[in-house]
């Protein structure tokens, strides 16, 4: 072996050793540990050196980048005038809460205990869909709006996760997955008229194309699969009511410019496009740690997602829809919005004003109730054998 | 005969301290510690008898008045009715759990010196007897556990000197030019353990003559935890106190760890005495651990001590609402119990996890009832929940340790965060890191705590699991429901070190997303 080969070995072992030392010792894998050993045989090349580093404090940057923007978007409200963004914590709601209903599921084995409370979880999901999406009817367009559509699509998800077949499960965390980047895209403040808003709102449509409304065809075919397919009517009565509520309000594309929200929405259509993007990588995997999905259940290419029960060509609905809305929005652009302009639907839906409640009167030694109680569990604790 | 003349010695004490005034009452608690140690003599060794010096010098440092204070009807009868109990239960657990073959009533003697500190601390007839009252609990916590654990002279003289700390804690300020160079040093410390604990380098016992201190990595990362709650949030002057906290958490002997806790409680209610009783009941059942494990029947002494440390937790958790009780005493002794759980069996964790689930909903139901019942609620419901969310993930002893860190980021968020008063409306920078310290946000110690906590608990059971998802779903509603929140709340120590809170919750607020990140979880 030459002088050379025999300092890239004895580099590289260095390098290993004292990377899995570290590891052993803190019980944090670095993040490669090979990266010492590249380091030590290019130190007589400064500058790869230096962008090795470069590139790697870029990237740390870049995992601190949401927890930043959250930082910086709290301080910016704070001062008063409208800030770009709105600290409304739904990004942050939305992933715990999936994470939760999933982690449930994956302790029950994938399925609810019985029949009955599936019926139930799915009946009240969409009952809960439709109650949103009426309620989005009376608001304005803006964040008003934006808030009970993505609410909706979260009472969908529940509902999806009603199922226990593989593609229901699929369906059901393709859809909590996606409703966190969604719920990131509706706490930008954006611009009316904008490029942005139209991709927001065409995100909350739900219309075939989006992302929301994959989760609605692999739900629909698992529906169908178990003879269930009439379950699918209350589900697009809902659907109908969102897309009604959004696209009804949409102004039209007066301004494009190329901001973080117009950016965000558009990938997020591409997704809808290419789910083989997200699909792969992240949602089977994850439907995976709820209950088995056998392989083959949902394989996905760049044009489209094939199940046994039928495929879904997704490029090519994403692109009809978008030509679809776009001649539309051309046809339309003195009509709008149409529901302001036509006054189809003029509601006012606001929370009732509640009587003022009087709580019952409740002893003050009943305290000693609560503490009684707790001295009886103590103690059927310790007995217990 | 002999071995009754401890009895015949305390009994004699007892009568003479309620029947005189001044010196002779002064001395007569005298023989009553003496009786006591010539009782821990008997049962152990001469060695022990250490212990009582530190009582003695208590009791000679409490001067009593030379006129007996006049009480009337309704004050006599409480104070023999409170006598009385506390004698019948030290009796009964002088029965319960005999110490070898010695007659019930010389191992009975270390149970009544608690007894009769109960009762002067319980209805005390002025505030001298009221500390005599804590110096004698304290020094019947070591005596106690000394008569069923034993330990060296030193470490019996050590545990013994823990008597005195109610009268150091009245009496004993650092003075204010060397407070920050003595924070900064507790800071350092703090760093140092802190460090030492990640390198996971195991560090043996280490023994001063017979005093051995454990240094292990868990001890060493409580440790760190308390001495920066003690220089940040402590109460003006007595950052000392986080050296006992330290102390409890490194002794290796049960006497000491146990005594020192119970002087950690004795110092923090010198300022703050709304909670004092559950908090001196919460180190009684806790500190009854170690004396379970050597002397009760193997058949219910395990499951008797998994329902003591979840009871003794939450009688904690009920009693630090505020001041040193919560800056201090809640953090070391939810860390010892965190000490203690690995080595209960499953069926007993189990029983523990039940008691703090319980307990958790307990919590939370207390100041839901004060709001029905027309009082105004002592304390915070968010506070009750970040209780209660402690509780579960402390109970939930999940593969990852997710509820261990949970429980962590939880007690600083309790015993630093949450300290100072509610800063004015928001400016500058200042302000708004303040703001979102003390919020519910992601890069918040809350949120991470109580995320991690609800995870725990789903990893434990999905009943846990689904309880702590629904304390975490109400903590975003608490503010609506604390509306006694705008009003002054009780004092609370203030810290000396203002910045320390917010940016120690922001950093345990990513930190643990960090460093979940890293490890792939």
């Amino acid at each position: 072996m030459t002088a050379g080969g025999m300092s890239v070995v004895f580099g590289l072992a260095v390098g290993l050793t004292a990377s899995l030392a570290l590891a052993e010792i803190l019980s944090i894998a670095p993040g490669g540990y090979i990266v010492p050993g590249y380091l030590a045989l290019n130190l007589d090349q400064p500058a790869r050196v230096v962008a090795t580093i470069g590139v790697a404090l870029a990237t740390f940057l870049l995992m601190l980048l949401p927890v930043a923007v959250r930082v910086g978007a709290l301080a910016w409200v704070s001062s008063g005038p409208p800030a770009a963004v709105t600290f409304e914590p739904a990004v942050a709601w939305v992933a715990p809460a999936g994470y939760l209903l999933l982690r449930l599921l994956a302790l029950m084995g994938g399925r609810l205990p019985d029949r009955t409370t599936a019926v139930a979880l799915f009946g009240g999901g969409v009952l809960v869909a439709i109650g949103f999406a009426t309620l989005a009817l009376g608001r304005p367009a803006g964040l008003r709006l934006a808030a009970p559509l993505l609410a909706a699509q979260a009472a969908l998800a529940i509902a999806l996760s009603a199922g226990s077949e593989p593609l229901m499960t699929a369906a059901s965390t393709w859809l909590w997955l996606l409703l966190i980047p969604l719920a990131g895209l509706v706490s930008v403040r954006v611009a009316g008229g904008s490029l942005a808003e139209m991709l927001t709102l065409v995100n909350l449509a739900m219309v075939p194309g989006s992302i929301g409304f994959l989760a609605l065809w692999l739900g629909g075919l698992a529906l169908g699969a178990s003879g269930l397919l009439y379950g699918i009517i209350p589900v697009a009565f809902a659907v109908l009511l969102l897309a009604i509520a959004a696209l009804g309000r949409a102004r039209g594309v007066r301004s494009i410019s190329v901001e973080p929200a117009s950016i965000w929405g558009g990938v997020l259509l591409v997704i809808a496009a290419i789910p083989i993007i997200a699909m792969n990588p992240i949602v089977l995997p994850a439907a995976a740690t709820v209950r088995l999905v056998p392989r083959g259940t949902i394989s996905a290419t760049p044009f489209e997602i094939a199940t046994s029960p039928g495929a879904w060509p997704a490029l090519l609905v994403t692109l009809t829809t978008g030509v679809l809305l776009g001649i539309a929005g051309w046809r339309l652009r003195d009509r709008l919005p149409l529901r302001r302009a036509r006054g189809i639907i003029r509601w006012r839906i606001s929370w009732p004003s509640w009587p003022p409640v009087r709580p019952p009167a409740v002893p003050a030694w009943s305290r000693y109730l609560l503490w009684g109680a707790f001295l009886v569990v103590v103690a059927v604790a310790v007995a217990r054998p | 005969m002999i071995v009754y003349f401890p009895f015949v010695l305390f009994a004699a004490g007892l009568l003479i301290a309620y029947g005189s005034a001044g010196l002779p009452r002064q001395a007569a608690t005298i023989a009553m510690v003496a009786a006591g140690s010539w009782s821990l003599v008997l049962l152990v060794d001469p060695g022990s008898a250490t212990w009582a010096i530190g009582p003695i010098i208590a009791t000679v440092l409490l001067p009593r008045a030379g006129q007996r204070v006049r009480s009337n009807f309704e004050g006599l009868t409480r104070r023999a009715v409170t006598l009385t109990v506390a004698m019948l239960v030290a009796l009964f657990a002088a029965t319960r759990l005999p110490i070898g073959e010695n007659p019930i009533l010389l191992s009975a003697v270390p149970w009544l010196l608690g007894a009769v500190g109960t009762a002067w601390f319980t209805s005390p007839i002025d505030e001298p007897e009221r500390l005599q009252g804590q110096a004698l609990m304290i020094a019947a916590v070591a005596v106690v556990i000394l008569s069923a654990v034993p330990a060296d002279p030193l470490t019996a003289g050590v545990a013994g000197a823990m008597a005195l700390m109610p009268i150091a804690g009245g009496r004993g300020r650092i003075p204010g030019p060397v407070r920050p160079a003595f924070s900064g040093v507790l800071l350092l410390t703090a760093a140092g353990s802190a460090v030492l604990a990640a390198t996971g380098l195991v560090l043996g016992p280490i023994s001063l003559g017979d005093l051995s201190i454990d240094v292990g990595g868990p001890v060493l990362l409580a440790s760190a935890i308390v001495l920066v709650v003690g220089s940040a949030a402590s109460a003006a002057g007595i950052e000392w106190a986080a050296l006992l906290a330290v102390l409890a958490l490194v002794a290796a002997a049960p006497a000491l760890r146990w005594s020192a806790l119970a002087a950690l409680v004795a110092v923090a209610t010198v300022l703050e005495r709304d909670a004092e009783r559950p908090a001196w009941l919460a180190v009684g059942v806790v500190g009854l651990t170690p004396v379970l494990q050597a002397l009760a029947s193997p058949t219910w002494s395990a499951r008797v001590q998994a329902v003591a440390l979840g009871l003794g937790l939450v009688m904690m958790l009920f009693a630090a609402r505020a001041g040193m009780l919560r800056v201090l005493v809640l953090p070391a002794t939810t860390l010892l119990v965190m000490l203690f759980l690995p080595s209960l069996s499953p069926s007993n964790a189990v029983r523990f996890q039940w008691v703090a689930a319980l307990g958790a909903a307990l919590l939370i139901a207390r100041p839901l009832l004060s709001t029905l019942t027309g009082e105004s609620p002592k304390d915070a419901i968010r506070d009750r929940l970040l209780a209660g969310l402690l509780l579960l993930a402390i109970g939930a002893r999940d593969s990852f340790g997710l509820g261990e860190l949970a429980v962590i980021l939880l007690l600083i968020d309790l015993a630093i965060v949450r300290v100072d008063d509610v800063p004015g409306p928001a400016s500058g920078w200042s302000g708004r890191l303040i703001l979102l310290a003390r919020s519910n946000w992601p890069p918040s110690a809350t949120f991470a705590g109580a995320t991690l906590a609800v995870i725990g608990a789903l990893q434990a059971s999905l009943v846990l699991g689904l309880l702590a998802a629904v304390m975490f779903a109400v903590l975003q509603l608490a503010p609506l429901l604390d509306r006694q929140a705008l009003s002054p709340g009780p004092d609370r120590p203030h810290s000396s070190l203002r910045w320390i809170g917010p940016v120690v919750s922001v950093a345990c607020g990513i930190a643990p997303a960090m460093l979940l990140r890293m490890l792939r979880l």
